[in-house]
């Protein structure tokens, strides 16, 4: 299935020191016993097989190590919350004109029904020097206006829940392609040899008030090797599966085993003399040290009360939002490459006069203290966090427009909004707009393709030339589309 | 399109060829091809839209037709393609600056070398239909003895590139080997020592076919199948309902054991359905193509799911029958092979007219489904049949078989006649019989009732009825039973609940009254439903039959005594009341007759007296009988025979078995075509709302590939015999490769998933296809070619590696050794199973729920789906078994395929979370808590002890460090648990699994310590 490729190791490779150095120590302790060196095909094949990355590509320098990608499920709301357009109260109740609606495919729930324009019922207001218009349902985002470039103009193809999300993590609509993550993972290799290089946890709003399910391949390897895959931090039991030792097994224990496993391992490597072995014993290491490194990473004991206040109350209780947010900036302190957040709860077809306020308020604040804390700490230059879902919302009413508390908005894949921070965007600007009625994209559009050039961009990758070999063909993230968007780079 | 390999002026120019050794030779197939694909083809390749300057490299006519000329034979520099590839000039240079392509220098120097040694264009290798060319003929010498053909193929190679085979390997590995092969288990204690044993020539060859005859055989070869074919137990996407596929699961294993033709496998699971008579397996089959996800979102449009399915099923059948990447035409013409996008949506026809809607609606499954039956009820229902034939045979009896019995019984009707008259059970004859709730009663010719029409929760009969009786003591009421009838009856739906039986008697206008009676006794009552609940005063008590196995087809018999004899005057009428008042819905009598008597003591074992015209010919005497009328009274009499009612009562009750059978018979998806078929036009951009309509699309096969038979109907039939002709240049070649693959660790061409022009080109083409041709040969022969396979020494090589060999061959495409991989996570689990003697060796079934940590279902579902592990025997089934949610599979078998869609290559990785699964799951835990136990439970001490450890983990017993490290190990472990009595209780009831009783748990603890470091040994996880 690979089709591997034999390339020099540039220097500036990236490799993990310390178990890289260990490895290299295991195989020079292999080989020695030779007197001949070993070849470099062969070199390569051991390195392909061991090494963190598999295909090293930095095509320019980069302005983000990592990238934060608080994905929010179920598409929230631009018209409520980012895109203000206050001539729209003119037109409340009225039919959205036939030009703006253009004939557009919608789901069969609004399909053939009316679309009664329906303006936000909450106000904007100007924040920060940029003075960026956002809700009042997002302060705490408002107050990091001037950090964040926000995307007014961003647009895909796809108008159910699954297929988008697939398509922005994935670059493709079906699953089966690897994620975002897992194209890092492969690309760019690991920072640290004490925990997994794709990190994910997922969050929903407290209500449950809808259910978008969390596919495992929004985080999957997809055709790349499986040690390309997101791992999953569980909000419940183990933070990592099968992390705990079983019942009756300490730690004190098990180091004697992992040692004695050790010791048997090696007299069967020189028995049959297969590299791979080697590996494995230091895969069983490195699973011994996740036992601590994760329980270590997950425990906020050390977290001052100030920190902890910062991303509100929720942020003590496993498997909230604010809770991930917290780990993510910890995950982004030890070197984690790609933290995948995953919120749901932003599906508001009937419920949007009552269940918008309860979402922004669990995700508004953490999300704004997560850009806030990597700043004080400088780790924002080097972190890129993005924050959006997988479409945006129609701008008119599904549902009975007179009903005060059971009304919403259907899916709108033509028009929506994301805001990204940090490793390299310019913040305080804003790209792209909608017309006049955020229905359609007027200038810059956005697409998700765009996104994911964009982001390779400041990891210092060539998003055309980040690529694998499947089935006969040469699959990259962006498919083949994809512009960098340098008007947001800074 | 071209067909031709050289063209013309090619051979024309053949003759300037400039003559270089062989050695250096370029080869276009492995060499060339594959440089122009991956750099010319994207701009000078099939895809007419795509095709820049009008030059096409992919096919030679064209290529060579360019003017000026892209070769000259012999002459690098002359040649376009040369002066283009090696520019300096940005300008001129191919591929151009923006294609982010580049030719490295070795590339340019092979170009360079292609032209000079002539300069020749094949077609694709994997087009051109396979040529069995005899084995090389090998020098022999300081080499391995080749064992067969493939090993000569295999040598022939080795030594052009002056490398050699490894020295076999041991034979205790090389069994542990085989059995991970074919079984996907560690060979048994009593398998490794037969084969030992067994220092006869042939051992081997008998090893093999012992475990080709294994059951275990089937199941792990289903594996592969299974992934390849996408197989879950649920439908992913949102909602990710259950669906019922394992039946198809199930025909996979039973195919793969009994060896069923390769080309009846495919035909049958492409085109089960369409095969004249087919059989139920055969439609069952047809679940392949049903095994995709399916999409069961609110707010989805229905006819996009079902496009989806089909270009599915479209690109699935390319990908496993043909290693085509088919699929990449969907939206465009291939980039790299000769398929057009039309042919594409042609050969999508073929799976376009599914009677199917693209909806979730038939429970879990989509229709079209089938009722299917699994093996073990098959043999259950043609038990039944059996027996059902049977017992109508006696029901059909010859009437001159009964001659003599016949006319005793009438003699003894006539003895009693003489004595007075008839005292037995006269049957009431029915004037009028109605229903509360308006259900329909029938009178039959025997004088019963039968009951159809509505049914109600509850009802009450009235039946009005005359005798001829002076007299009445007693009554009787027989439930009978009906095909008519759920199960048979005797209820309207199996059983009944009689809350009351009353008889009032009616003499001329006045009112009724209502009898008495003293007593009731059955044949057979519920315990909690007793007969004589129907004459209580209780309307809460009544009569039931249900005897507790599921069963209520058997007539029935109830007699009420009356408190005392009613006289009965000429012209009265008695009403009888049936009352069903119980609390269970629909509990009523559907077939039943009432008697009455006016013996004094009527019971159950009162004689039953001939109906009226019975009794008439009876008194006329045989001889004065005509002989319709004897014919009817030897009938009658071979019906009420002792004989008669058991096989009756018999047939019920098979058939109520039978019915039961086909009710609890699962529904499973298949194929079925619908009555008119659907057009099928092309796509845009494979859009299910952008068809190109102005030009129907007729079904049809890629045009590179050799035409379908001239007679060929436009169905799935037709397109599966055409993948199985002998002709077709890829089906053969595909299966072997994937066969080799699984015995070799990689395919002969490594892209199993792609034979196009973007795969890699075979190791050993002559090998593929001499092999291709041998399947052929022998009749699609599976496990002959297994055999084959497994019998070369290729196969039997060491795994060892040196260093030498490292460097060489590092991949081992050389075959100098035998591959060393890991073993799959299903398989590891599976012999964490066996050697701890967990393992349920049950063949097939619905699949079963082993452990998994919590909240995995409810994380993922929202709560909305909960996991629930299995009990039993359900924990310690095969890995093939375990339920396989497609949104979340197995949490701990890691690196296998997802089943989103087709995979045909596995993955084999190597990362921390695995050694977490091993260590800690709950799974491997039990196993090595249980795996301790069975040791201590060997005799003797604990090297006898250790021993049997490493024989039952790797075949082998300890080397000495071995033995010393796992002592030393063990030591430490005993006297941690010493220490640490609490830890000691946690350990030793770890898993469902009940602890064993009277061992030492600080042993059980330090022994299951051992285990779980043996199993986690690089060794026991590895196929060496």
């Amino acid at each position: 299935m690979t089709a591997f490729r034999f390339s020099p190791i540039p220097k500036n490779f990236p490799m993990q020191p310390l178990a890289d150095h260990h490895l290299l120590q295991t195989r020079r302790r292999f080989f020695g016993r030779s007197s001949v060196g070993i070849g470099t095909a062969a070199l390569a094949a051991l390195l392909d097989r061991e090494s963190a990355a598999e295909q090293l590509v930095s095509h320019f320098a980069p302005t983000a190590k990592r990238v934060i990608y608080l994905f929010q499920n179920g598409a929230p709301t631009q018209v409520d919350l980012y895109d203000h357009k206050p001539q729209m109260e003119r037109f409340r109740g009225t039919d959205l004109p036939k030009e703006i609606q253009g004939g557009q495919r919608l789901t069969t729930m609004t399909q053939g029904k009316s679309q009664k324009v329906l303006p936000t019922a909450w106000p904007f207001r100007a924040h920060g020097e940029c003075g960026t218009q956002i809700s009042s349902l997002l302060p705490h985002i408002g107050s990091i206006a001037d950090d964040i470039c926000l995307v007014r103009s961003a647009h895909t193809e796809a108008i159910n829940h699954a297929p988008a999300i697939t398509l922005w993590l994935t670059g493709s609509e079906q699953p089966g392609r690897p994620s975002f993550g897992a194209w890092l993972s492969y690309g760019l290799g690991r920072e640290t040899d004490e925990l997994p290089t794709f990190c994910v946890m997922t969050s929903r709003d407290k209500e449950a008030s809808c259910g978008q399910i969390f596919y495992e391949w929004y985080w999957g390897n997809g055709f790349l090797p499986s040690r390309h895959q997101g791992v999953k931090f569980r909000g419940s039991g183990d933070p990592v599966l099968y992390l705990s030792n079983p019942p009756g097994v300490d730690q004190g224990l098990r180091r004697g085993l992992l040692n004695d496993l050790a010791q048997l391992n090696r007299l069967r490597a020189r028995e049959v003399g297969d590299p791979e072995i080697q590996t494995r014993i230091a895969q069983y290491e490195m699973a011994y040290r996740m036992q601590s490194s994760v329980p270590e990473l997950t425990n906020l004991a050390s977290e001052p009360k100030h920190i902890l206040e910062m991303y509100g109350p929720d942020v003590t209780r496993r498997g909230s939002f604010a809770h991930n947010c917290l780990l993510a900036r910890r995950l982004s302190e030890r070197g984690v490459r790609f933290i995948q957040l995953m919120h749901a709860g932003w599906d508001q077809h009937g419920n949007l006069p009552t269940q918008l306020a309860v979402q922004c308020r669990d995700t508004d604040q953490p999300s704004a203290a997560l850009v806030k804390d990597l700043k004080q700490r400088g780790l924002l230059d080097e972190t890129l966090v993005i924050w959006g879902g997988e479409f945006g919302r129609t701008s008119f009413c599904q549902g009975d427009i007179n009903n005060k508390k059971q009304h919403g908005r259907d899916h709108h894949p033509r028009n929506f909004c994301l805001w990204m921070a940090g490793g390299g965007i310019r913040g305080g600007t804003t790209y792209g707009e909608s017309d006049d009625f955020s229905y359609n994209v007027a200038k810059d559009p956005f697409h998700v393709h765009d996104l994911q050039a964009t982001v390779l961009h400041c990891l210092g990758i060539n998003h055309e030339r980040l690529t694998y070999k499947f089935q006969g063909r040469q699959f990259r993230l962006t498919d083949v589309h994809g512009r960098v968007v340098k008007e947001i780079l800074s | 399109m071209d067909h031709r390999s050289i063209c013309a002026l090619i051979c024309l120019l053949w003759t300037s060829v400039a003559t270089a050794d062989d050695a250096s030779r370029v080869d276009f197939q492995r060499d060339i091809r594959p440089i122009l694909s991956e750099n010319c083809f994207q701009c000078h390749g099939p895809d007419a839209k795509a095709r820049k300057s009008d030059l096409r490299l992919d096919i030679a006519t064209k290529a060579l037709a360019h003017d000026p000329p892209l070769l000259v034979a012999g002459q690098p520099q002359k040649s376009l393609l040369w002066q283009k590839v090696s520019s300096n000039d940005p300008d001129v240079r191919m591929p151009p600056e923006e294609s982010n392509r580049r030719l490295t220098g070795a590339q340019q120097d092979l170009i360079r070398r292609w032209i000079a040694q002539g300069g020749e264009f094949r077609r694709h290798w994997s087009l051109v239909p396979p040529v069995r060319r005899p084995p090389p003929t090998v020098p022999t010498e300081g080499l391995s003895p080749a064992r067969n053909a493939v090993d000569t193929f295999i040598q022939a190679r080795q030594q052009a590139a002056g490398l050699s085979m490894s020295p076999p390997a041991n034979r205790r590995t090389l069994l542990r080997r085989l059995a991970f092969d074919l079984l996907g288990l560690p060979p048994t204690e009593h398998e490794l020592a037969m084969f030992l044993a067994d220092s006869q020539p042939g051992a081997w060859n008998r090893a093999v076919d012992r475990m080709l005859n294994s059951p275990r055989f089937g199941e792990h070869m289903a594996w592969n199948w299974l992934v390849a074919s996408r197989y879950a137990d649920t439908n992913g996407y949102q909602g990710d309902r259950t669906r019922v596929m394992w039946p198809w699961r199930e025909w996979v294993i039973g195919s793969f054991n009994d060896n069923l033709p390769f080309d009846r496998f495919t035909v049958d699971q492409l085109a089960g359905d369409l095969i004249p008579s087919a059989t139920p397996g055969q439609l069952v089959a047809t679940g392949f193509n049903r095994n995709h996800p399916l999409n069961g979102e609110g707010g989805r449009i229905a006819e996009e799911n079902r496009v989806e399915y089909v270009l599915d099923r479209t690109d699935t059948t390319a990908t496993v029958w043909m290693a085509l990447t088919l699929g990449c035409a969907k939206c465009h013409d291939h980039k790299f092979d000769p398929l057009s996008q039309k042919e594409y949506y042609r050969f999508s026809a073929y799976f376009n007219s599914i009677a199917e809607s693209g909806r979730v609606d038939k429970g879990g499954n989509a229709n079209p489904v089938a009722r299917v039956t699994t093996r073990a009820q098959q043999t259950e229902l043609h038990q039944i049949d059996f027996l059902i034939r049977q017992q109508k045979k006696i029901l059909d009896r010859p009437l001159d078989s009964l001659e003599t019995e016949r006319n005793r019984w009438i003699t003894r009707i006539h003895q009693q006649l003489a004595d007075g008259p008839l005292a037995g059970w006269h049957i009431l004859a029915p004037r009028s019989a109605k229903s509360l709730q308006g259900a329909r009663i029938k009178t039959q010719p025997d004088g019963s009732l039968l009951v159809s029409g509505k049914m109600s929760t509850t009802d009450d009969y009235e039946i009005r009825v005359v005798t001829g009786l002076k007299r009445i003591t007693g009554f009787r009421l027989e439930a009978l039973t009906d095909p008519s009838l759920g199960f048979q009856g005797p209820g309207r739906k199996a059983n009944f609940v009689l809350t009351e039986f009353a008889v009032s008697l009616q003499q001329g206008t006045t009112k009724p009254r209502k009898l008495d009676f003293t007593g009731a006794v059955a044949d057979h009552s519920e315990e909690s439903w007793k007969v004589a609940g129907a004459i209580d005063p209780s309307k809460t008590t009544g009569w039931g039959v249900w005897d507790g196995v599921n069963n209520t087809a058997q007539d029935r018999q109830a007699v009420f005594r009356l408190k005392q004899p009613v006289e009965i005057a000429e012209g009265s009428v008695l009403v009888v009341k049936l009352r069903h008042q119980s609390r269970f819905k629909e509990h009523l009598l559907g077939h039943f007759r009432i008697s009455a008597t006016d013996t004094p003591s009527p019971g159950l074992d009162t004689a039953t007296v001939p109906p009226a015209d019975i009794l008439e010919l009876v008194r006329k005497q045989v001889p004065n009988l005509k002989t319709g009328q004897l014919k009817r009274l030897s009938e009658y009499h071979r019906k009420t025979t002792d004989a008669s009612r058991r096989a009756r009562r018999l047939v019920s009750i098979n058939r109520a078995a039978r019915q039961r059978h086909e009710g609890g018979m699962i529904e499973s998806m298949v194929m079925r075509d619908r009555e008119t078929p659907r057009n099928t036009f092309l796509l845009k951009l494979a859009r299910y709302d952008q068809p190109v309509t102005s030009e129907k699309l007729a079904h049809g096969t890629p045009t590179a590939l050799p035409p379908l038979p001239a007679n060929a109907l436009p169905n799935r039939l037709a397109m599966a015999r055409w993948l199985v002709d002998p002709g077709h240049p890829l089906t053969a070649r595909v299966a072997v490769n994937r066969l080799w693959q699984t015995f070799f660790g990689t395919g002969l061409v490594k892209t199993s998933e792609d034979f196009g022009s973007q795969g890699e080109p075979p190791s050993h083409p002559e090998l593929l296809d001499w092999l291709a041709t041998e399947y052929l040969r022998t009749g699609w022969d599976t496990k002959r070619m297994i055999r084959l396979l497994v019998t070369s020494g290729t196969y039997r090589q060491s795994s060892a590696v040196t260093q030498k060999q490292l460097e060489a061959d590092p991949y081992n495409r050389l075959l100098g050794r035998a591959s060393r991989f890991r073993l799959p996570a299903h398989v590891i689990r599976d012999q964490a199973l066996a050697v701890s003697g967990l393992l349920v060796e049950t063949i097939g079934g619905v699949s079963v729920k082993p452990y998994q940590p919590p909240g995995l279902w409810a994380d993922f579902s929202f709560g909305k789906i909960r996991y629930s592990a299995d009990s039993g025997a359900k924990l310690y089934r095969r890995s093939l078994y375990t339920f396989w949610r497609r949104s979340l599979g197995p949490p701990n078998m890691f690196d296998e395929g997802t089943r989103d869609v087709c995979h045909v290559n596995p993955q084999r990785t190597n990362t921390p979370l695995h050694a977490l699964t091993l260590l800690n799951d709950e799974t491997f835990a039990e196993a090595a808590r249980v795996f301790g136990e069975r040791l201590l439970g060997t005799p003797g001490n604990d090297a006898a002890r250790m021993r049997r450890a490493f024989t039952l983990v790797l075949s082998r017993p300890p080397t000495d460090p071995e033995r010393t490290l796992l002592h030393s190990s063990l030591d430490r472990a005993r006297q941690h648990y010493r220490a640490h009595p609490d830890q000691v209780k946690a350990y030793t009831t770890v898993g469902r699994h009940a602890p064993a009783i009277g061992l030492d748990p600080v042993e059980v603890a330090a022994w299951g310590a051992v285990a779980s470091l043996l199993l986690n040994s690089d060794e026991a996880v590895t196929r060496e």
